[in-house]
């Protein structure tokens, strides 16, 4: 990890709702909607509290933002630039759509196990039947249903042989 | 017939042969009819005058009447022996016929046997001959089925293992289907990820 991106980690942490890139992207849009909105409040002389999306709310929760200012916001999005160019994606392919509880579940253990700012795309393709499939940036881990299946493909050979049947 | 019965019947009829020659011989003399000398000639002509006297008709009747009673019964006896030999030979020629028939008939049985022995011996060899062309045959089809069964039994069994994956996914993914949760799966994701987690945080720090 280069030294920006340590200076970044240890300044930020990303909440388990935040999953992907996706989400980032939208953090940042929000980031910036918000400080559009700020401005012209400032501009206007208002002092209304915007209203943020659940994510952004977490994401000031975990990093201990309180109060809600142009430069935090603008500081928080440059922070999120950054991560979005620099962060590890993984990528997780299941047999069916995953409910957001465990795919939270997933992010929390990869953050806290494996990489604390790890980003994470879904897919999904039935023909894995159960289990994941999971691209890291410089690895594959297939641990489908499928892949076990085809690795177990010698035990109904080996029963064909003990039947007799096998060529 | 035996050959005491050929001297038999032939000294017989050599006994009728000369009792013939013997009375005609004898009425030969009777009548005279060799050449008398001529110094006998009287004697003979008063010979036959007293002939005359003595062999008159009813004594030449006499005589003729006894010598056709002694003919009437060498005739008689000869008949006799005649049948009797007659006789005789139509047994043994009965006898002979039936042995020569019994003969020719053991011959043409002993024929007809070995002909019968010949044709079933024939038709037992080629009953054996097709009996063992019908058990080559069916050895033969049984060859070619069992190999026919054999290689479509490996065909499907290659087919089969060549598509068990498929088989065994496409199975398993219309039996669970949706029904298969990912909350169930997820301890075992977890207990997976975590072996594999080492491997993951040094691909990532990279």
């Amino acid at each position: 990890m280069t030294e920006a991106k340590k200076s970044v980690a240890e300044e930020f942490t990303l909440p388990s709702s935040v999953v992907g890139q996706a989400d980032l992207s939208r953090l940042i849009r929000e980031a910036e909607n918000l400080e559009g909105e700020l401005e012209a409040q400032r501009v206007r002389g208002q002092a209304v509290q915007p209203k943020l999306s659940q994510v952004m709310t977490d994401l000031l929760e975990v990093n201990n933002i309180t109060e809600i200012e142009g430069k935090t916001l603008t500081t928080v999005r440059d922070h999120l630039r950054q991560l979005k160019e620099h962060l590890p994606v993984v990528h997780f392919t299941f047999a069916a759509e995953v409910e957001p509880e465990e795919l939270q579940k997933l992010v929390a253990w990869l953050r806290k196990e494996v990489h604390p700012f790890a980003l994470v795309s879904v897919g999904v393709q039935p023909a894995l039947i159960g289990g994941v499939y999971m691209r890291t940036p410089n690895h594959v881990y297939d641990f489908s249903l499928r892949a076990l299946l085809d690795g177990k493909r010698d035990i109904i050979s080996k029963d064909l042989e003990k039947l007799g049947v096998a060529p | 017939m035996t050959i005491w019965w050929l001297i038999f019947t032939v000294a017989s009829l050599a006994a009728c042969f000369v009792g013939f020659v013997w009375m005609a011989v004898s009425l030969h003399k009777l009548h005279g009819g060799s050449a008398v000398p001529e110094h006998t000639k009287n004697y003979n002509e008063l010979a036959e005058e007293e002939m005359g006297h003595l062999f008159n008709k009813a004594f030449r009747e006499e005589l003729r009447n006894h010598g056709r009673l002694k003919f009437e019964k060498i005739i008689e006896d000869n008949a006799m022996f005649l049948q009797q030999d007659l006789r005789l030979t139509t047994a043994q020629l009965n006898d002979y016929m039936k042995k020569q028939v019994v003969t020719k008939l053991d011959g043409e049985f002993t024929a007809y046997t070995r002909a019968i022995h010949d044709i079933q011996e024939l038709a037992k060899q080629s009953l054996q001959q097709v009996v063992g062309d019908v058990q080559q045959q069916r050895a033969a089809f049984a060859k070619v089925m069992e190999d026919d069964v054999a290689k479509r039994k490996a065909a499907m069994l290659q087919e089969f293992e060549a598509h068990m994956g498929e088989i065994v996914e496409h199975y398993l993914m219309q039996s669970l289907g949706e029904q298969f949760d990912l909350k169930a799966q997820l301890p075992g994701i977890m207990k997976r990820l975590e072996a594999s987690k080492a491997d993951m945080k040094k691909d990532m720090e990279l």
